[in-house]
């Protein structure tokens, strides 16, 4: 079973990340979702794949209502991003899904029509959810060529999707936090050099960032990032060649 | 080839319905730990007042902790059951889907000739995987949802037995001289939790009997 926890918590405005599942099938990619609550509804990011649907959703109910999530954020069409969604629209019918317009008429493959789906300017865009101010930040081609990450301002929490994701050995026993920035950029690296496509890209996007203030970057594969290990990371991925096979 | 059953007729349980349930198991959990927190409440106050009039009353106080005991260990029991039915409906809507999408172009070549049929053998074995998985994961929901009506069936004699209790609470309640107000109102509380519980389970039963 996938584990709920909050990761921000300030009144009616938290974070939390759905993660870390040691039944989890080994020919399945681990990935994290994470809830955005504010007021009485919630943000889905990247909910995932139909295949893990049941435990999402199960862990979830566990410590909210999944009849609360308004909206998902794909933050692109990848089928571990956003293949059950199908199966979120029969939770909620009425459920929006924020995704860059390039996967518009994609996604409705894995479910939904055009009434679904918010589609995103290349630009990216303000987000206001019951009066909190996200940030909707272009990552294109890091790795997908329609890209986006979620920045949000007051919990000061990045969700960075492929970027910084790290596949690790047993990661359904692994700790939720990085402890180990070395361990966890040896099996970073190789994902980032094969998986970012652009170096130009890259740097767009580190330079786009670095004008914003981040306590928690949270990759959809492997730990998050805090404190010192963020800028770590960052000047590390500044270093590194991308789009290359080895 | 054996025929295609047609699976679009199946039922499986709702959302919705599965959803509301676990929605008031979550209150059941949360009014069987204020029963807890009253039963407390009233030893402490009453173990404070070390004059017979209390005497009664502390020792409902400790009747109301054992029931207290039970019934979160009950409504622990109901966590788990529907824990259990949320993975396994949700799973089992994961293979009514596939399996809706793998039907189609069997009911298409069912009356065709044989060498047609056996170009699609492959879609018949994972439509037969699909279904053994769907009706395996249905038979363990129905014995789930069974084990949910026996434990409900439970929890609301159990509120039965711990109402009587508070009465006998009020009762003791009433020859206590000082700050009677008190716990009288801890003795109505817990009539109330227990009530609330009783009708969140009523609720639960109503859903699981439309399912």
């Amino acid at each position: 079973m996938k584990k709920f926890e909050y990761i921000y918590t300030d009144g009616d405005h938290k974070w939390a990340v759905i993660a870390r599942d040691p039944e989890k099938k080994s020919y399945i990619i681990d990935t994290n979702e994470y809830l955005i609550f504010k007021s009485d509804e919630i943000i889905l990011t990247d909910p995932g794949g139909t295949e893990i649907f049941p435990t999402v959703f199960t862990s979830i109910s566990m410590e909210a209502n999944p009849a609360n999530i308004k909206y998902l954020f794909a933050s692109h069409q990848d089928p571990d991003i956003i293949s059950s969604l199908s199966l979120w629209l029969e939770v909620n019918p009425k459920l929006k899904c924020y995704i860059s317009n390039l996967w518009s008429t994609f996604l409705p493959h894995f479910g939904g029509n055009d009434q679904t789906l918010l589609p995103i300017t290349d630009d990216g865009m303000d987000l206001n959810f019951n009066g909190l101010d996200l940030k909707v930040i272009p990552a294109h081609y890091l790795h997908s060529s329609g890209n986006f990450h979620l920045y949000d301002p007051k919990a000061r929490i990045y969700f960075s999707g492929d970027v910084g994701a790290s596949l690790l050995p047993n990661p359904g026993e692994s700790k939720l936090f990085v402890d180990d920035f070395d361990f966890v950029i040896k099996h970073a690296k190789g994902f980032h050099q094969r998986w970012m496509g652009s170096n130009r890209a890259k740097t767009e996007w580190l330079d786009r960032i670095s004008k914003l203030k981040i306590d928690y970057l949270c990759p959809q594969h492997g730990q998050i990032y805090t404190g010192e290990d963020i800028n770590r990371f960052l000047n590390w991925f500044k270093d590194l060649k991308v789009g290359i096979t080895q | 080839m054996n025929d295609v059953i047609d699976i679009s007729t199946f039922n499986t349980i709702g959302f919705d319905v599965i959803i509301y349930i676990n929605e008031l198991i979550k209150k059941i959990d949360e009014l069987s730990f204020n029963v807890r927190l009253r039963a407390l409440n009233s030893l402490i106050s009453a173990k404070k007042n070390n004059r017979n009039e209390f005497s009664g009353f502390s020792a409902i106080s400790f009747e109301l902790i054992h029931f207290s005991d039970k019934l979160e260990k009950k409504a622990f029991e109901l966590r788990v059951i529907i824990h259990d039915i949320l993975l396994l409906s949700t799973n089992q809507k994961k293979y009514f889907k596939k399996l809706l999408l793998i039907q189609k172009p069997l009911f298409y070549i069912q009356d065709m000739d044989n060498s047609i049929k056996e170009k699609f053998q492959l879609i018949k074995i994972m439509y037969d995987e699909n279904l053994k998985n769907f009706e395996h994961v249905d038979n363990e929901v129905n014995k789930d949802i069974s084990q949910l009506t026996k434990k409900i069936k439970e929890i609301f004699l159990l509120c039965r037995a711990g109402k009587v209790i508070a009465v006998r609470g009020k009762i003791e309640a009433a020859y206590i001289t000082e700050n009677k107000k008190q716990y009288t109102q801890l003795a109505e509380d817990v009539m109330n939790f227990l009530t609330q519980t009783e009708n969140n389970i009523n609720k639960i039963h109503e859903k699981i009997g439309k399912k």
